[in-house]
């Protein structure tokens, strides 16, 4: 069953996280068990979007947070919040495992147009998130190059080569369009530092 | 790496999408303590997650959690799950003794490890025995701590030491489902006990462990033991329990149900046999 995500990013609670990991750190089960409450769903949905499988997006949130437990002294506030740090985490490793020999993803393909973007209006998807809305807003603001770009790392987790062989595109431009399209979302999101 | 680089790497760090070595390479540069990195680090991360909310949000199955739990109780809890194997204390020496199985032999590099391993408990017992004495709150704990280490011990006093005679050394070779893996089987002449040593085989599932067996002419196989393995993939079993007069002629692992089979009902993962008992047949 698809449910709408609700209150993502930093308003789920940068400090209340950071605490949490913090006893992590000193060995306190309890403390990702509620981490784990926490974020289980959204893990799971990231990864589940990347892997495009069931199996495989158990295996990554389950890694995810055998992860934290191991190294919750490693995560270092001045890089990002702790939720910042999971989705990181949780991105590369399905990423990782869609790059592993022998992968193979058992449920359907994704198309490039078969992103939350079109999702969000198939009957697939519940309602998306007034905050989901406003994301897929500014990526229809982008300029194409920068939109495609984004859309084939992020939502295709496609590596710079890679989008350079599917698109036609010098390594170096595929580079410099990344950048400069976060750039311009970060702008439109109005994201603060 | 260049801090030019790593900052134009950086938006694909947070996506997750660089290689393992652009991404070790970024991580080496951050823990230089590059503030102007980690400034935009945190800028690109917020795109991130922001871009994250746009996944439509499915359920985690509740046996995630579970075995999650299950994974990090294992770890927390060394003892648990350790029966037959030691936990993180091979890992270097089991690097030396490939390379030594490969120049030296395997009487010697086998010999050397049981050595270090009777040394390494005899030291934590000397540091156990330190900790009991100085921290009576914790009287009871160690007494349990003490105890498991001198019952780890005790399965060694039996096994073959180095410099006795005539040790017998079976090899044994990685199957399908993991032909990386290999091992030793060392024992007395008579096979009165023994020592497994294996490597590079991969962690069971939580329900299931390994199971030694040893191969008879003419009758089905013999359960020698069960054993986990170590992170790393090794693991040693000290075989105390062949019984005597049999006339085992080579060993097998199998992976089975947690407890053992009277059996083997898994997938074989090294097998080997002994070239002297097949010099006779």
């Amino acid at each position: 069953m698809v449910k709408a995500r609700t209150d993502a990013g930093e308003g789920r609670g940068a400090s209340r996280d950071a605490g949490l990991l913090h006893r992590i750190r000193d060995r306190d089960e309890m403390a990702l068990s509620d981490l784990y409450d926490t974020y289980a769903d959204y893990v799971y949905s990231l990864a589940r979007s990347i892997v495009r499988d069931d199996g495989h997006a158990e295996d990554v949130t389950q890694e995810v947070f055998f992860r934290v437990w191991e190294r919750a002294g490693n995560f270092d506030p001045a890089r990002g919040t702790p939720l910042a740090w999971i989705t990181t985490m949780t991105r590369r490793l399905a990423i990782d495992k869609t790059r592993s020999r022998g992968f193979k993803a058992r449920g359907r393909e994704t198309s490039l147009d078969a992103t939350p973007a079109s999702a969000a209006t198939d009957g697939s998807a519940a309602v998306l998130s007034a905050e989901a809305n406003q994301v897929l807003e500014a990526l229809k603001q982008l300029d194409e190059p920068y939109r495609e770009v984004i859309r084939l790392s992020y939502y295709e987790g496609l590596s710079h080569s890679r989008i350079a062989e599917r698109t036609g595109t010098p390594l170096g431009t595929v580079k410099s369009r990344l950048r400069e399209g976060v750039v311009q979302l970060r702008r439109l999101l109005d994201i603060k530092t | 790496m260049d801090h030019k680089i790593a900052y134009e790497l950086l938006d694909s760090y947070a996506f997750g999408i660089l290689d393992e070595g652009e991404r070790l390479a970024v991580e080496q540069h951050l823990n230089t303590g590059c503030t102007q990195c980690a400034t935009r680090l945190r800028e690109v991360s917020d795109v991130s997650v922001r871009l994250a909310s746009t996944v439509p949000q499915v359920e985690a199955p509740a046996h995630v959690k579970e075995r999650l739990l299950a994974r990090i109780g294992m770890t927390h809890h060394p003892a648990r799950g350790a029966r037959g194997t030691r936990r993180n204390e091979g890992a270097s020496l089991a690097g030396w003794l490939r390379l030594a199985w490969g120049t030296a032999g395997v009487a010697i590099a086998a010999a050397v490890f049981l050595l270090w391993q009777t040394n390494a408990l005899h030291k934590q017992l000397d540091e156990t025995t330190k900790l009991l004495a100085q921290n009576t709150q914790s009287t009871e704990q160690m007494r349990g701590e003490l105890s498991n280490v001198k019952t780890e011990l005790a399965k060694y006093q039996h096994a073959p030491v180095l410099g006795e005679p005539d040790l017998r050394f079976v090899s044994l070779a990685g199957m399908d489902p993991n032909p990386q893996a290999f091992g030793n089987v060392v024992t007395r002449p008579d096979k009165s006990s023994g020592m497994l040593y294996v490597y590079r085989f991969p962690m069971a599932p939580e329900d299931k462990e390994y199971q030694l067996w040893g191969l008879r002419k003419d009758k089905p196989p013999i359960s020698l033991g069960m054993f986990s393995v170590n992170r790393d993939g090794t693991a040693m079993l000290n075989l105390e329990t062949i019984p005597a007069g049999e006339e085992i002629v080579g060993f097998s692992v199998t992976i089975e149900p947690m407890g053992g089979m009277p059996e083997p009902t898994g997938m074989m993962y090294v097998k080997g046999m002994d070239p002297m008992e097949e010099d006779k047949g």
